[in-house]
Parts: structure tokens; C-alpha cells; sequence
């Protein structure tokens, strides 16, 4: 005979760099259910684009989170010129893509770091966030800011990068990529991680398209989508391809992310090597006409979705933004039960959760 | 892309909604809009990297859930239940109006009419 009981894990955690609440019934150290509850940094940023007019509204989307703030503001830029028609410069959307890579690179390392930490490999937690601070330093040379750059605007981008700038950015991309594969060989052969990895939190591949998992956590299961394959930005420019485990457990999502990195600065690399000349943005008259539009891109944790209805005015009717971690909750419902208490920790994380997007 | 959604009645909306489900398609979101004194539903469906959306028109109460076709649609709508007062039936799992929203937060605080009251201090009815 077995007793159930129930342990609050979170909101406060050491694990969990933001709040989230999870009710786990367990049977001596089994979890057996989960059940989340969310809300404590729920702002109804959504809320705003009927009181902010659509311009303004690419600063309130770019603080929805601090991570995926760059891509944040560039789904949202998309969408509107989608609607009002606008071609943005394709120096442009060279300059957008090597934003994003770049914040592709530093929230894969903030995860690598925070997943380090969770299981106190404090050692690869220092060297990790070490590492990061050389993206942090390029997004500052580059955009005057470290975290949320605001460099997209409806219309294009208002900073730009010059060829000085590209050759310091290549050599600290060398150096970033040279530390790493010290780092990656450690970590991905090392005993301790895959002992808490290997076979722990498998999520089949129909299991995560039935649930609808995206970003890593699809990928790790073997789910063949990324986005970047529909060529938006300057994808279309670049060699691209998908980045896909097919083990399903928490080591093959940790690998994605890994690979990832390697492939983000790939991908910079070919960007700044075939940036064109050129305007950066486009002048933008009027407002958006009314309309609906859903706008797409792959953000580090996964697919963010962007739905805004325009009414022909300069506010727009509803904005409703889907993150990637709002879809990937569901996937973490299902590997949680049947899983050792002592896992919880390491499971949350190799859904790499961000909990202010998923709130807005 | 330009949404091209196609309205269903309510009394066929699961119905349609397990044509996608068996013909392979994922579920993407519920996006939920205020219409004066109804709201609209939207419902988005991808299949490889194609969206389909389709949309109910309602006043709120008694829409079906459509989380026993994809239980991960429980998740936007409780969320829809809470931001806008929606009543879904047969929700997978209802999180009684605690999902994103807490006991003390505004009730139904997207939406321009209010469907679902709370108790003074209590959960949602």
C-alpha cells in the first residue's frame, strides 16, 4: 500500500529563475500528477495595444521578455508590414537575423547555465554565463543596450553595423565557438549529466506533434519544423538546416541547444560575409490598414505566434501573442508523471521555460 | 499571413475540429476577440509549415471544449475562460478560474461583457 501526497514545488525555487507553481502528487518519490498554475507575472500586456498606437507597441512587445526580446520585436514588425505592405531593405533583414542568432546564442547559454545550476555543476554554470558575456558585449557595441536592444521598427531596423564592427564580431565569434567546444565536449560526455539525461522525460516524436510542442522540445523528439526553413528575413539567403534529435529525452533536447548554438553562429557568420549595402529601414506612412494577419518566426525556445487585428486606425484592435513555452507546457504535463521527484528540477528546465513570455 | 478563417457553427465545431485532428493537423492556438456583445473564437491549425484557422461566433456560454480532441488545447482555454469569462463544456482539465489569474485579480479582464461572476473573495461560479 502506497500514500499520495502532495508537494508544492515553486512558485520561489531554487531551480527556477522565474515563478511557476506546480501541485505534484507524488507516491513515495513517483510523481504521479502535475497540475501548473501561472499568473504571478501575468501584466496583460496585450491589453495595451488598444491604448498604445502600433509604433509604441514594438517597445511593450519587446519587454514581454527580456531573452527573446529582439525576436519579440521583430514578429511583431512583420506582422504590421505585412499588413501595411511595406518591403522592408534586405540589408535589413540581414541585420535582423544576426540580432536574433545572436540572442539565440545568449539564451541557450542563460539556459545551459540555469541547467548547470539546477543539478550543481556550479563550475559549467560560471564558465557558461563567462562565455555569454562576449554576445552581451556585441549586442551592446552594436545596439547601445545589453538585454532588450530595441534595433527593429515597423519599416526596418535603426541601427546598422559596420565593417569595423563585423570584424570584431567574427573574432569574438571565434573565440565564443572555440571555448564552447571545450565546454561541449565536457558536458555532453560527462557521467553526471547523463545519468540525470539520458532516458529521463522521453516525449516521442507523436507525442510532442500531438501536443503540440515546439522549438528544442520538439526537435529533441524528433519533430522535423524550424521555421528559419521558411526563408522569412534573410533566411532565404542562408544555408539552413534544421537541427533535429530523435531520442526524445532530456539529453537530446539539451543536444539541439547545443547544436544550435554552433549553428547560430554559422549562420552569423554567412550573414555578415553576405550582408549587402544598403538602406536599413523605410519610411512608414499612415496606419495599418484594417485587416488580420498572423506572423511567425522561430525564437530560441520554439514557434512564437502573433495574431493582430487592425481596425485602420493607429491602435490596433487585439494583439494575442502565443509563446513558444505557453505551447510547450502541455509536453512538460506529460513527461512530468511517472518521472523520480528528484528529475522535477532537470525536466522543468529541458523545457528551457521562460514564464514572462508565457504570461505576457 | 493575411488570417483567412472560415466560420463553422458552434454545433459543428468538434466536429470539424477532429477532421483536422485526423487529417494530421497540429494544434497551433485559440485566439479569442470581443464582438460588441459576442466574441469570436479562432481556431488555428498547422500542417508542415501551412496555417488553417476557422472561427465560431458566440455569446460566451456553452462553447464546447475541444481539449478531449487536443488535450493540449486545455491550456488556452482556461486561459480564454479567465481573460475573457468564457464558458467552455467538457474543458479536459478546468482550472476553476486559477490558471493565470489569481482569487483577488479583476474578473474576466479582456473582455467588453462580462460572462462568468465571482463570488465576493471566492473562485469564479
Amino acid at each position: 500500500m502506497s500514500d499520495k501526497s502532495t508537494i508544492p514545488f515553486g512558485p520561489q525555487h531554487p531551480v527556477l529563475p522565474e515563478p511557476i507553481h506546480l501541485k505534484l502528487v507524488v507516491e513515495d518519490e513517483k510523481v504521479v500528477e502535475a497540475y501548473p498554475a501561472f499568473g504571478f507575472v501575468h501584466r496583460g500586456l496585450e491589453t495595451l495595444a488598444q491604448k498604445k498606437d502600433f509604433n509604441q507597441m514594438v517597445y511593450v512587445v519587446e519587454r514581454v521578455c527580456g531573452i527573446c526580446s529582439c525576436m519579440h520585436g521583430q514578429d511583431y514588425c512583420e506582422a504590421i508590414e505585412e499588413l501595411m505592405g511595406i518591403e522592408v531593405p534586405v540589408r535589413a533583414e540581414y541585420l535582423r537575423t544576426i540580432w536574433a542568432e545572436l540572442h539565440r546564442i545568449h539564451s541557450h547559454l542563460l539556459w545551459l547555465g540555469l541547467f548547470a545550476d539546477a543539478f550543481g555543476f556550479e563550475n559549467l554554470f560560471m564558465q557558461t554565463w563567462k562565455i555569454r558575456e562576449k554576445i552581451m558585449d556585441i549586442l551592446e557595441a552594436t545596439s547601445g543596450n545589453r538585454v532588450i536592444i530595441s534595433v527593429n521598427i515597423v519599416g526596418g531596423v535603426r541601427k546598422d553595423i559596420n565593417s569595423e564592427q563585423a570584424k570584431w564580431i567574427l573574432k569574438e565569434l571565434d573565440e565564443v565557438e572555440r571555448q564552447l567546444k571545450d565546454i561541449n565536449d565536457v558536458v555532453m560526455n560527462n557521467y553526471t549529466v547523463k545519468q540525470r539525461t539520458v532516458g529521463i522525460g522521453v516525449l516521442t516524436k507523436e507525442e510532442a506533434y500531438e501536443l503540440g510542442a515546439t522549438g528544442p522540445m520538439a526537435k529533441g523528439s524528433g519533430v522535423d519544423l524550424d521555421l528559419r526553413t521558411t526563408g522569412y528575413a534573410a533566411y532565404k539567403y542562408l544555408d539552413f538546416e534544421p537541427i533535429v534529435e530523435k531520442a526524445g529525452d532530456s539529453y537530446a533536447r539539451n543536444l539541439v541547444r547545443m547544436r544550435e548554438i554552433f549553428q547560430s553562429i554559422d549562420l552569423i557568420r554567412q550573414a555578415l560575409g553576405k550582408i549587402p549595402d544598403g538602406e536599413i529601414n523605410v519610411p512608414v506612412k499612415g496606419n495599418p490598414p484594417a485587416g488580420e494577419v498572423i506572423s511567425r518566426l522561430e525564437q530560441s525556445r520554439g514557434e512564437v505566434v502573433y495574431y493582430i487585428k487592425s481596425n485602420g486606425t493607429k491602435f490596433l484592435d487585439r494583439l494575442r501573442i502565443r509563446t513558444p513555452t505557453f505551447a510547450n507546457i502541455p509536453a512538460l504535463l506529460k513527461i512530468l508523471p511517472g518521472s523520480q521527484l528528484q528529475d522535477v528540477p532537470v525536466l522543468i528546465l529541458t523545457i528551457d521555460p521562460c514564464i514572462s513570455c508565457t504570461e505576457r | 499571413m493575411i488570417v483567412n478563417s472560415r466560420e463553422v457553427e458552434i454545433g459543428n465545431l468538434k466536429s470539424e475540429v477532429k477532421k483536422y485532428h485526423d487529417g494530421g493537423y497540429r494544434f497551433v492556438t485559440e485566439t479569442c476577440l470581443n464582438l460588441e456583445d459576442k466574441f469570436k473564437i479562432i481556431y488555428t491549425f498547422a500542417i508542415g509549415y501551412d496555417l488553417e484557422n476557422i472561427h465560431i461566433i458566440t455569446d460566451g456560454k456553452n462553447v464546447p471544449s475541444v481539449s478531449d480532441i487536443y488535450s493540449c488545447a486545455l491550456a488556452v482555454e482556461n486561459e480564454i475562460k479567465e481573460l475573457f469569462g468564457i464558458e467552455f463544456d467538457g474543458l479536459a482539465v478546468d482550472f476553476g478560474g486559477n490558471f493565470m489569474l489569481g482569487e483577488s485579480s479583476p474578473i474576466s479582464p479582456q473582455a467588453d461583457i462580462e460572462i462568468i461572476r465571482r463570488e465576493k473573495g471566492g473562485k469564479n461560479e
